[in-house]
């Protein structure tokens, strides 16, 4: 539990870490990690004034260290309480049926909790099920058996009408190949993930400009997708995924289709949404090193995790 | 807005498959505009026919048979010159008796008989008259010679068809014999009238004297305005109505073009209702392909919490607005090329009509040749249609543009949105 709580506290803003470190002063309230965090905060304030400019890379490194050290703490001390699990999942299966062919189990009852802010990787190799696994989590398909929880909400128990709302207001993906839409500019293909919600078009322009900007393509929102490389085109995808300030982010693949160094920038980016709006991310992927900046790691063979 | 800029998009995204969708749903609802005109425009003309027929009692035996001899007593002239209402009467006679053409013998001979049966089929008389302009009308073309005129009347002068005339080898200022009487070709005529070219041409008074007979097979009578035709019908019926035919123009008029506008009135309407499926067809197919390519783009949009009503919604405007510049290409198409489609459907009924009439059993009607008010005057003024597109028939198209553009595309919609987010993101 107070690993749990470390975490989390780890991901408040400056001013309530400050706060809480203004209370461990008075209390005499310990931890390892507060004391790192304090370390780092005054690394970041040293290194801001020292370059100016490119503080924000340099902070974004930081950033990554303070992960490092707080997932580090999180899988040596303990495990998650499956009672806050943002996520559960029992007993799930998911079995294909095509014409003619006989079925495939994607999935056999698999049993997983995901508690809220954590950052899975969930890896294994092609075929194993992983995208399945996402695509349940998501609300993108039915499981033929089991049963999937979020949010503290049974998914086979809501209508059409409030799996739509759960697919915009509760979760957002990033695919692989982006699926951006091809004849919507950056800016647009973003607003329309907030279509369903009452923002008004200014309001939803304003919000997705804003995204852009975070994800570092203010200079690109008038472009059509085609225009932008992988890396910025998966970065939209980011930057619609968050456009309705979702609890869970559900990447496939998500540097799948990048070069390395989008790919870092990409997870560099997962990381401080994570850090920044304490949102939970569930990353699929192939990639080992993607799995090492995440808290935990869920590996999939054959439809059953290990 | 949106929609157009998206739109547009779509169209620079894929140019040459976009535009020549753009051009075959123009094309598809050009040609059900263009047979919709002609249809409605068919339509117009025959109810303005009909009006501008509307002055003329025509009066013909209650025998609708060809075999038989002048039916009408001239007494009728005596009625009708009491009328004070009425305007002008034409007498016609004709003689259809093919042994007595059959003895019509150039100088010299026909060079083969079967080639004079064909070409000589009939004998035509009316009255000449310089207030009728005699034989002359827009449709009786002298090729050779004179027309006649009033000084012919009961003369043996007659006009000749050129195809009898060459038939049998006759030239302006020979001599035939029928019926044991000499009669002078004065002048060689053709025109588009029906039979015109088979036909000896004189004044009713010289046919009368040829045929033996003292009466007519037609009269025409004009009245002096529309509004006393029934009276004057009246007077005609209460006084033959037992043993002729007495009908106005348009009533006759509208008997014997009937066929014709019916089978081009037909054609076009059958072009129209054609052209529409083929329309729906190609349209809703296209619309149905390119929407399909686009399903993977409706799973995204689900995926991204997107209402069904807000993914239809744009994907039918997305539709709408390509099949809105189909119209414009329809457009353009049709007043480029609609004159032509006219004329092929206007000419297909013609011909369709001619064929029938030159069967065995011809519905020819006495002095039909030389009366200015038949039937193939009336084709005439069919077939000179003016093409005009008119308001309706482009809204007709807008909205069926607009109906094709959304049965096109709502159902690969539908069917999208009934899969799951996941099956719509994996649809190839």
């Amino acid at each position: 539990m107070s690993e749990v709580r470390v975490m989390k506290e780890g991901k408040k803003s400056k001013k309530q870490i400050e706060s809480t470190l203004e209370e461990k002063n008075s209390s005499g309230y310990d931890t390892d990690s507060l004391e790192n965090i304090l370390s780092i905060e005054q690394l970041k304030k040293r290194v801001t004034d020292q370059f100016g400019e490119d503080a924000r890379l340099i902070l974004d490194s930081i950033d990554e260290v303070e992960g490092i050290i707080l997932r580090r703490e999180v899988r040596e001390k303990g495990e998650f309480d499956d009672s806050k699990a943002i996520i559960h999942l029992s007993g799930l299966s998911k079995k294909y049926q095509s014409t003619g062919m006989s079925p495939v189990d994607a999935l056999k009852e698999v049993d997983l909790s995901i508690v809220e802010g954590e950052m899975v990787a969930v890896i294994g190799p092609s075929g194993s099920g992983k995208s399945t696994l996402l695509q349940m989590m998501g609300a993108l398909d039915i499981p033929t058996s089991g049963a999937v929880r979020i949010n503290f909400q049974e998914l086979s128990k809501m209508n059409s009408k409030q799996l739509t709302e759960f697919r915009s207001q509760t979760v957002g993906f990033v695919f692989q190949k982006f699926n951006l839409i091809p004849n919507l500019t950056a800016l647009e293909n973003v607003s329309i993930a907030m279509e369903s919600t009452k923002m008004n078009r200014q309001e939803r322009r304003a919000r997705a400009a804003e995204l852009l900007k975070e994800v570092g393509l203010n200079e690109r929102m008038s472009h059509l997708p085609g225009q932008l490389s992988g890396g910025e085109q998966q970065r939209v995808s980011i930057a619609r995924a968050l456009a309705n300030h979702p609890k869970i982010i559900y990447a496939d693949e998500p540097t799948g289709s990048l070069d390395s160094r989008a790919s870092k920038k990409i997870i560099s980016l997962f990381d401080r949404i994570r850090r920044n709006f304490n949102t939970t991310i569930i990353i699929v992927t192939h990639n080992h090193s993607i799995a090492k900046h995440c808290d935990r790691t869920v590996k999939i063979k054959d439809g059953r995790i290990r | 807005m949106e929609t157009v800029i998206r739109g547009a998009r779509n169209v620079k995204r894929k140019p040459v498959r976009s535009i020549g969708v753009i051009i075959i749903i123009g094309f598809s609802l050009a040609i059900f505009l263009t047979s919709s005109i002609v249809a409605s425009s068919i339509e117009a003309q025959a109810a303005a026919l009909e009006d501008s027929l509307g002055r003329e009692i025509i009066i013909t035996s209650s025998d609708v048979s060809f075999d038989r001899s002048a039916s009408i007593d001239e007494d009728i002239l005596n009625l009708t010159n009491n009328i004070s209402t009425i305007e002008s009467v034409q007498t016609f006679v004709t003689d259809i008796d093919r042994s007595g053409i059959n003895e019509v013998l150039a100088q010299g001979g026909p060079r083969e008989p079967g080639a004079l049966r064909a070409a000589l089929r009939f004998i035509s008389g009316q009255n000449l008259s310089s207030e009728l302009e005699g034989f002359v009308s827009e449709e009786l073309v002298l090729v050779n010679g004179r027309m006649l005129n009033d000084s012919d009347t009961g003369s043996n002068n007659v006009l000749l068809g050129v195809d009898s005339a060459l038939a049998n080898g006759i030239l302006v200022g020979d001599s035939i014999q029928l019926n044991g009487f000499s009669l002078n070709v004065v002048g060689l005529v053709s025109g588009d009238v029906f039979q015109t070219n088979a036909t000896i041409l004189m004044s009713v008074e010289t046919a009368q004297i040829i045929t033996d007979t003292s009466g007519f097979d037609k009269v025409v009578v004009t009245i002096e305005s529309i509004e006393l035709i029934d009276d004057v019908m009246n007077i005609l019926k209460s006084e033959y109505g037992d043993e002729l035919t007495i009908q106005t123009a348009s009533e006759q008029e509208g008997d014997n073009i009937a066929q014709s506008i019916d089978t081009i009135g037909g054609n076009a309407d059958l072009g129209a209702m054609a052209a529409l499926f083929a329309s729906m067809l190609v349209v809703g197919f296209i619309m149905v392909i390119i929407t399909k390519e686009r399903v993977n783009e409706i799973g995204v949009l689900k995926a991204i919490g997107l209402p069904n009503t807000k993914i239809v919604t744009q994907f039918l405007s997305e539709s709408i607005f390509m099949a809105s510049l189909g119209f414009f290409v329809c457009i353009i198409i049709t007043l480029v090329a609609g004159p032509m489609m006219q004329t092929m459907l206007i000419e297909s009924g013609s011909d369709d009509s001619s064929t029938s009439e030159q069967g065995s059993s011809p519905q020819f009607s006495p002095g039909q040749i030389l009366n200015p008010t038949t039937e193939s005057s009336s084709m005439d003024s069919i077939t000179s249609l003016e093409f005009s597109v008119d308001a309706k028939s482009i809204v007709t198209s807008l909205g069926l543009t607009v109906v094709i553009g959304v049965i096109g595309a709502l159902y690969p919609i539908m069917g999208a949105l009934k899969m799951q987010p996941a099956q719509a993101l994996r649809y190839e």
